[in-house]
């Protein structure tokens, strides 16, 4: 019996594991209602309780990145190595961030100007 | 192409980050986000961009079947829609430096041109990635069996996509 595939098996194939075309829009309008929902927040923005504002759109944010990544990155599907390092890559770029406003609250006064010298160094007198 | 994306999110974290540190440091009466920033239009950039994120995925799979033509109409979809943001971008850009805010003017405006300067390059070479993979096609060389190479190219796009997705929510919507 010849082995052959039809366009149908490799259909199956791709699909088994992914979304199909018809998910791939879905998924895409489903974005497409979250960004309308955050833009919506602009208008609202005097009206609402600023931290509220912002948890809803960090949320609103971080399901857009959990979907592009795991569906059309196709993270949620391929082997864990490839999630593991992109996620490495997430957590070093926070603490660069987190070290970043550390050493500002460091060594400024939070106002963005430098902190006022405590010590200052004076040139050495000559030798002779 | 996993790592290199990490080290991008590397890159991409500490652009943001020096964002978020100097947009509040500008003085009283100089120009700054809120007096710039055009939500609608942006809106509407990130929505193109997006959507560009739906076509790649559609070429992906339609070269994992063996359909080259649809493949091809997917690929050039995504280098019009991509090209369209960066349009938008200049667009904005010119408009801003018009209304004053140049890449000296403050530290607001050398933080912001820089973010979204580094992410517009991106997409331009995404967008260069796109046209050679059309090219390839055209030439009878994405063949069903050089699917990975769409993939890749994807990849490289989608990160583009998420990255936008981050600015557009810290840097135009978070007040």
């Amino acid at each position: 019996m010849a082995d052959t595939i039809t366009e149908a098996d490799v259909e199956r194939e791709v699909h088994d594991e992914h979304p199909t075309n018809g998910g791939y829009v879905k998924i895409a309008l489903f974005l497409a209602v979250l960004t309308g929902l955050e833009v919506l927040t602009y208008p609202l923005a005097d009206n609402l309780n600023n931290s509220v504002l912002i948890t809803s759109l960090l949320i609103m944010m971080t399901i857009k990145f959990a979907i592009v990544a795991g569906y059309f990155m196709h993270l949620k599907f391929d082997s864990k190595i490839f999630s593991t390092l992109f996620v490495f890559g997430i957590i070093l770029a926070l603490a660069v961030y987190v070290a970043t406003l550390s050493a500002f609250r460091f060594f400024t006064d939070g106002d963005g100007k430098e902190a006022p010298v405590i010590t200052q160094v004076t040139s050495a007198p000559p030798l002779n | 192409m996993w790592v290199f994306l990490g080290s991008e999110c590397l890159l991409f974290g500490a652009l943001i980050s020096t964002y978020l540190l100097y947009k509040g440091r500008i003085l009283e009466g100089e120009i700054g986000p809120a007096d710039v920033f055009d939500i609608p239009f942006t809106s509407i950039s990130s929505f193109v961009l997006l959507m560009s994120s739906l076509t790649m995925v559609l070429a992906l799979s339609a070269i994992q079947k063996g359909d080259e033509r649809r493949a091809r109409i997917w690929i050039l979809a995504t280098a019009l829609l991509g090209s369209v943001f960066i349009a938008g971008q200049v667009y904005e850009f010119t408009t801003f430096y018009r209304e004053g805010l140049g890449y000296t003017t403050n530290v607001f405006g050398s933080a912001f041109y820089t973010l979204t300067g580094f992410h517009g390059v991106h997409v331009t070479v995404g967008i260069v990635m796109l046209l050679s993979l059309l090219n390839m096609s055209l030439k009878g060389n994405l063949k069903q069996d050089k699917a990975e190479t769409v993939e890749i190219v994807g990849l490289y796009w989608h990160f583009v996509d998420v990255v936008w997705i981050l600015i557009f929510t810290v840097v135009y919507l978070i007040p």
